[in-house]
């Protein structure tokens, strides 16, 4: 292979311009593309995965596996490269974390791997360095530490799941034994750690649940997200969604599908899937928790709380359903929860035994060093180590620990006057301004490394493609630091030598990555010592919670924000131009306020807030957010940071103040109008249907009633029953989708995944603003009821419908959308001469148009050519476009099927969002084939098609969402009924 | 004729032919161009460099510049297309049917009516070609054999909008040339100037005034008349189609057709007038475009104005007894919605103030006759606003819900429109005769002859 001529060191280019850089990167592709031998692929031998047998050739798509590590466990992924470059990524349907799907954040990865804003060279005070400088530094921090056994050395590295990070931190402290590492995380899981040491007594080690929904009955959430395929594991919702839909689910008919409570102060996507959610602050949140645990017996000895009637109402349904459900009911809570909470909901789940069937505990999959201590304590306990000067070299791995960093602290002084300082930065960031040198860290697509989902299953993290700039990872600085020079491939290999041999192509070695996973990795269940409601009662009595009630002074929860997360994905315009669940809002944070607060205050949506946090004041923009707790206020931080790149430069606002104040002081902090407004751009501007029959749902009940016929599938509505127009002839393929809304937590998946599949540019806040974006799918958000309490909030995914009388065909004078004859609506760019006829003649309006040159950054920008996707065709100005069902994938199954000399069978296609999709609630496939899961879905008495009375006949079809609240009382009407009331609409 | 009360005769009983030909040859011929004409100029040159500007931009930039937006695909380029074509309707209107009614008074206002047609079919046809996405593209509406072996689709509306619309430029075209032909002969009789009588001469293609020429002129003119009597129906019908084909809610309505025809017929007329009573004033042609004129022309716009009330009304009482959620929110929105006043506006302007012209001192008052004019091409430029623009802003699914702000470049467009029109309209004044020389004494033969 030409790859292995070349030595190592031949990888990184000579320093120069980008330019030069850009124009080196070019003619290696078109070498590439002469020699049908790709020369960027890593150096050492990369293994295909189990989808595909050949290696790489020119032209020809390839996929591998790897994980990407994030928010405590890693995804298993499936990286589809072309000509050697990751253009797609899909779930490792093997991954136990995956199990086929992605998230937002692993779906939006490649864009992060392409940004044109990424560090280039490391740096040494400013000036430009080699890699070879920055490995010689390691070596002589190597000698250094050899003769003071580490004294000065401290590292700090964010979080991961890496054996061989674990392994080589390990190897530092014990070869030198005062030298110290720690985890950084800005949301880190300190209630989760103590509440899992506190109830084990397992002292060295933190344990983590691990929850299976798959078996429960009844769940009920304490202000855990599961559901977001953002912050948890993409399985949650996976289980969530086999354990609650209602097509395609015989065997759990009998049982009856999971009943979903949430009880948490920040309306999310878990809340608006919940059967009964309690919108309550954090601190209620604690005593209603309290309550339910004194009930039902597992905290006998706690005080009776007195709580409102609606409060109570919930804790009756709770305790009753959890009482029937016993070992199938199940407590979760999320991660940033204060111990408390945590010891009160496992000591509920020991009490129901749901422990070992519903949740299991496993030692953490994250790093750990030795010396205990809470993520957030980190940086306190660094600043004290620098000042007192027992800290002389630091090595700061990844994350942004100085901008997060309360400025009290002194941090950054610290650092600036430590002798040696290294920073790892996937951006410029305040960190990598305060530290001697810097290098640029090598994005998971281009490293070697190793992770662990989140049951403990460990995959090897493989490049796909040498790293575009002079970049390094983690384990490369670490190997080079304790290991003399190894390099991150060695590193692993050696982590892994027992297991996986060390041969290149041993063939453990050799399946473990094309399967992308090292079989029988999960950790076992820690066995529970069952000395529980001792410790509940402890774990209660040392936690104070108030309960404050003031006019002006609210609870402020911060939340990682739901799309650029803690900050670090702020540079990738995919994330920010997702519209962020249930506001829609893009490109900009806010702070979400109940309705009612929101009047007493006297705010409106936009309006910017002022809120005083310590000496700090935080201004920003309110989000009147229906359904959100009353006496709380839930801040999303990550933005406003002021080292951004071109894209996340001057978007949002900064919130780090509230996240540096103490649990205790978030409890009551004044908030105040500034009397200013900041334009807050979202994509949907009406949450009320209106009392259309839009997104349909209902309750189980109604169904059983009716199973044939339910009516809030089908209200009674006159459809029509002639045409003007001919059928098509009903030949050869008959593509169709169906989207189950039962199945659907509203994730956004979909979103990105097609944006990244089809080359879908993003346009900027202001042509957002202008109702301009072009996500080929979207996902509409409607509330019914009141403002204040919705009674439900209904998710739906909006792709083309594919009409068979499609609206737009016969307006269009030039015939640029037609008919094919396997009845996809296709659009032929080349012939659009852009009326826009077609969009306004769409009842669904999922045409979008190039209203200015948006595609100009795939053409502008060198770098973003390598991430467009070949077989789909880059747009123009003035030029509409829209869904394709993925007709390149189909194009390409039919192909693969001819080769193979066999006929298409049913999930041999398998579009972009229905592949991303975590709840599976995306059928595709052919409405010809009998056996095929989409017709099975599209004959169910739950389907009907949006706007069917319209006579268009969608190809796209609905599953009316299945609802299953608690039959005590019934809460909800059966029909979307009349007087669902607007809850905020900003554009009148 | 129409007018009950008809004392005073449609051509003063002095005049004569020699009266009325130096009288409007005069116009052209010997009247020095005045400062009031340069000053027009002057503000018709600007907006025709405002258009190009702002067409420039446009192109550089692309549709983007505009507010559209999805959902509201189509903004103020169709609006000012839809509203320029009606416009446009008065002149051909006045030429051929009232020719074809024998309506004897039509023919001292038919001349500039018809240039004003033509003018405004200009300014309208401009829109659809710079609405496109890629307005370079424009001719593969039209259907010719192309390499491709493409067609165009030939069941979308917009494809029989290119040939209504093109169809009814060029028979007004011709019309209106064809009209004049006469007429320019005499100008090139009586110009004093030999250049300007060489000019005059080509234009006016030989014509020698011969009984032959005036024989087949007639029978030319009146077969044009009878070709152009259908187009004035079906040019604004066909530009109806383009919505009530469609799929949206307030587009899908059979009403449109005739809605749309009285419409551009109540706007045609109030242009006429608007430009009638300033011309008739700074160029003294009272004695030939009277007050009679006047009188008769508001009675066609208010029966005109009743007409497209009633479909305001039936589109409105049809989409509440239609009890279907899609229908009566439209209306709902358009009443209340955020918008209402656009609605509560052209209420105002097209249905009660042209009520007013029931009183035939209004209808004689040239100032205020002038104003309601005014106000009703106001009226039906917001008439066409909302069905266009605000019907799409609130369709089916209320997530698509959004709202449609011109920006800059949507009103420098239209405001460059008005200057291209002015500028043609300045120019047609200068150098054609505004007001037909033979028809006018045609007219004044038949007054001294006893009359049937």
């Amino acid at each position: 292979m030409l790859q292995r001529e070349f030595p190592p060191e031949a990888s990184s280019f000579p320093e120069g311009s980008r330019r030069s850089f850009l124009k080196l990167m070019s003619a290696s592709l078109a070498l590439a593309g002469a020699t049908g031998c790709d020369i960027r692929q890593p150096q050492e031998k990369i293994f295909a995965s189990w989808r595909r047998g050949a290696d790489e050739l020119a032209g020809v798509p390839n996929e591998y596996t790897t994980a990407m590590d994030f928010a405590g466990s890693a995804i298993g992924l499936v990286v589809q490269t072309r000509d050697g470059r990751p253009i797609k990524i899909e779930g490792n349907s093997l991954h136990p974390t995956s199990r086929g799907a992605t998230g937002v954040f692993a779906q939006a990865a490649t864009l992060d791997l392409y940004d044109p804003d990424r560090p280039r060279t490391p740096t040494r005070r400013g000036q430009l360095v080699s890699l070879g400088r920055v490995r010689e530094s390691m070596a002589s921090l190597r000698t250094q530490c050899d003769a003071d056994r580490g004294a000065g050395l401290r590292i700090l590295v964010e979080r991961s799941t890496s054996p061989t990070v674990q392994r080589l931190l390990d190897r530092v402290t014990s070869r030198w034994p005062r030298a110290r590492w720690m985890v950084h995380e800005p949301f880190g899981q300190d209630g989760l750690n103590q509440a899992g040491m506190l109830r084990f007594r397992s002292g060295d080690r933190p344990l983590t649940p691990v929850y299976d929904f798959s078996q429960a009955s009844v769940v009920v959430s304490i202000d855990m997200d599961f559901l977001a395929a953002r912050g948890h594991p993409a399985c949650y919702i996976r289980q969530f969604s086999d354990a609650r839909r209602v097509v395609g689910n015989q065997d759990r008919d009998a049982s009856g599908m999971v009943r979903l409570y949430h009880l948490g102060p920040t309306p999310t996507l878990t809340s608006s899937k919940a059967d009964h959610s309690l919108a309550v602050t954090r601190a209620t949140t604690t005593l209603v928790l309290r309550e339910l645990a004194r009930r039902l017996g597992a905290g006998p000895k706690l005080p009776q709380a007195t709580l409102p009637a609606e409060h109570q109402d919930w804790l009756q349904r709770v305790t009753q359903d959890l009482q029937q459900a016993g070992r199938d009911g199940l407590v979760c809570v999320g991660t940033d929860q204060p111990a408390e909470t945590h010891a009160l909901a496992h000591a509920i789940n020991d009490r129901l035994t749901s422990t070992g069937r519903g949740v299991r505990w496993i030692s953490s999959v994250q790093i750990h060093p030795q010396q205990a201590g809470s993520d957030t304590d980190a940086l306190a306990r660094l600043a004290a180590d620098l000042s007192a000067g027992d800290a002389q070299s630091l090595l700061l791995l990844g994350g942004d620990p100085i901008g997060n960093a309360d400025p009290e602290l002194r941090l950054s002084e610290a650092i600036r006057k430590a002798e040696f300082s290294l920073a790892l930065a996937d951006h410029e960031n305040e960190t990598t301004s305060v530290s001697q040198w810097t290098v640029p860290r090598s994005h998971f697509l281009e490293k070697w490394s190793d992770a662990r989902g989140h049951d403990g299953t460990a995959s090897i993290v493989q490049p796909m493609i040498r790293p575009l700039y002079q970049s390094l990872g983690e384990i490369d600085l670490l190997a080079t630091l304790v290991e003399d020079a190894e390099t991150a491939y060695a590193a692993v290999r050696k982590t892994w030598r027992e297991r996986l041999g060390d041969g290149e192509n041993d063939e453990r070695w050799r399946r473990a990555l094309a399967d992308g996973v090292i079989a029988n990795t999960e950790f076992a269940a820690v066995e529970s010592d069952a000395t529980t409601n001792g410790s509940v009662e402890d774990a209660v009595a040392s936690a104070s919670s108030q309960d404050v009630d003031s006019d002006t002074t609210l609870e402020v929860v911060v939340r990682p924000d739901p799309t650029i997360w803690d900050g670090r994905f702020i540079n990738n315009a995919w994330l920010q131009e997702l519209p962020k669940p249930l506001s829609h809002v893009v490109w900009d944070n806010a702070a979400w306020i109940a309705p009612a607060d929101a009047r007493r205050i006297g705010l409106k949506s936009g309006d910017m807030a002022a809120m005083q946090a310590g000496a700090h004041t935080v201004e920003i923009p309110v989000w009147i957010a229906p359904g959100h707790a009353e006496g709380s206020v839930t801040v999303f931080a990550g933005y406003g940071k002021p080292t951004a790149g071109r894209v996340g430069r001057d978007t949002g606002f900064d919130v780090r103040p509230l996240t540096w104040l103490k649990p205790a002081a978030r409890a009551a902090i004044r908030i105040q109008p500034t009397g200013n407004t900041h334009s807050l751009v979202s994509t949907q501007h009406h949450f009320a249907m209106e009392g259309r029959h839009l997104a349909r749902s209902g309750t189980l009940r109604s169904l059983r009633e009716n199973p044939q016929d339910p009516e809030f599938a089908h209200p009674p509505s006159p459809l029509p029953e002639a045409s003007l127009y001919p059928p098509w002839p009903n030949e050869g393929h008959r593509w169709g989708m169906s989207i189950d809304l039962t199945a659907c937590v509203g994730c956004s998946a979909c979103v990105i995944a097609c944006q990244a599949e089809n080359n879908i540019p993003v346009v900027g806040k202001q042509q957002c603003d202008m109702n301009r974006e072009m996500h080929w799918i979207r996902v509409d958000t409607y509330f019914q009821g009141s403002p204040e309490h919705p009674e439900k909030t209904l998710h739906q995914p909006v792709p083309c419908m594919h009409c068979e009388h499609a609206p737009c065909e016969v307006v269009c004078p030039v015939a640029a959308t037609n008919h094919s004859d396997e009845g996809l609506n296709q659009m032929i760019y080349n012939r659009c001469v852009g009326t826009r006829y077609c969009s306004n003649n769409c009842p669904y309006k999922v045409r979008r148009f190039n209203f200015l040159d948006f595609a100009q950054d795939f053409i502008d920008q060198p770098v973003m050519e390598l991430l467009s996707n070949p077989e789909v065709t880059i747009r123009s100005r003035g030029v509409m476009e829209k869904c394709t069902f993925c007709v390149q994938r189909i194009e390409q199954a039919k192909i693969a099927a001819q080769l193979h000399d066999r006929t298409l069978v049913d999930g041999d296609i398998r579009t972009a969002c229905q592949s991303a999709c975590p709840a599976q609630a995306i059928r595709f496939g052919d409405l010809n084939d009998p056996q095929s899961k989409v017709t099975a879905a599209h004959e169910h008495p739950l389907c009907y098609g949006l706007l069917e009375e319209l006579n268009t006949k969608p190809r796209t079809k609905y599953l009316a969402e299945v609802t299953n609240p608690s039959t005590t009382r019934e809460a909800f009407g059966d029909p979307p009924a009349s007087n669902d009331r607007q809850p905020g609409e900003p554009d009148d | 004729m129409t007018d009950g009360n008809a004392t005073t005769p449609w051509v003063p009983s002095e005049a004569d032919d020699r009266s009325v030909t130096s009288q409007i040859t005069g116009l052209v011929l010997d009247r020095p161009t005045s400062r009031t004409w340069m000053v027009g100029l002057f503000v018709g040159l600007v907006g025709l460099n405002v258009l190009l500007v702002s067409i420039g931009w446009l192109f550089a930039f692309g549709v983007g510049v505009w507010g559209i937006n999805i959902p509201v695909g189509w903004g103020l380029a169709i609006v000012n297309f839809v509203w320029w074509i009606g416009i446009g309707h008065a002149g051909t209107l006045i030429s051929a049917i009232l020719l074809l009614l024998k309506q004897d008074w039509r023919n001292s206002i038919n001349r500039f009516a018809e240039a004003m047609t033509l003018f405004a079919v200009a300014c309208a046809g401009l829109y659809p070609l710079l609405h496109l996405g890629r307005p370079q593209f424009f001719y593969w509406l039209i259907p010719y054999p192309a390499t491709t072996t493409v067609w165009p689709q030939f069941r979308s509306p917009l494809m029989w909008d290119f040939f209504a619309v093109g169809t009814y430029g060029t028979v007004s075209l011709i019309f209106w040339y064809l009209g004049m032909i006469p007429d320019l002969s005499t100008m090139r009789d009586r110009a004093s100037n030999r250049l300007v009588a060489r000019c005059y001469g080509v234009l006016c293609l030989g014509w020698r005034n011969s009984v032959q020429h005036w024989m087949h002129y007639r029978t030319a003119y009146l077969i044009l008349a009878g070709l152009a009597t259908p187009l004035v129906i079906s040019v604004h019908t066909t530009v109806s189609w383009d919505f009530s084909v469609s799929i949206v809610g307030a587009w899908h309505s059979t009403v449109f057709p005739p809605y749309f025809v009285g419409g551009a017929i109540f706007c045609g007329f109030a242009m006429v007038l608007v430009i009638s009573i300033p011309m008739r004033r700074f160029y003294h042609l009272e004695n030939l475009i009277t007050v009679r004129h006047l009188d008769n022309m508001a009675k066609i716009m208010l029966a005109a104005g009743l007409t497209v009330s009633y479909g305001y009304l039936m589109d409105a009482w049809v989409a509440w007894y239609k009890n279907e959620p899609f229908d009566s929110y439209i209306y709902s929105n358009r009443f209340g919605g955020p918008y209402a006043a656009c609605y509560w506006g052209l209420v105002f302007c097209n249905c009660l103030l042209p009520q007013l012209l029931w009183s035939p001192w209004i209808r004689r008052n040239a100032i205020a006759l002038f104003v309601i004019s005014l106000v009703i091409n106001v009226g039906m430029w917001l008439e066409r606003f909302i069905i266009i623009s605000l019907s799409l802003h609130r369709d089916y699914l209320p997530s698509d819900w959004a709202m449609y702000i011109p920006t800059v470049w949507d009103w420098l467009l239209y405001a460059g429109t008005f200057g291209l029109f002015l500028t043609l309209m300045l120019l047609f004044v200068r150098l054609l005769p505004p007001i037909s020389i033979s028809e006018v004494r045609e007219l004044i033969h038949q007054s001294k002859e006893p009359s049937e």
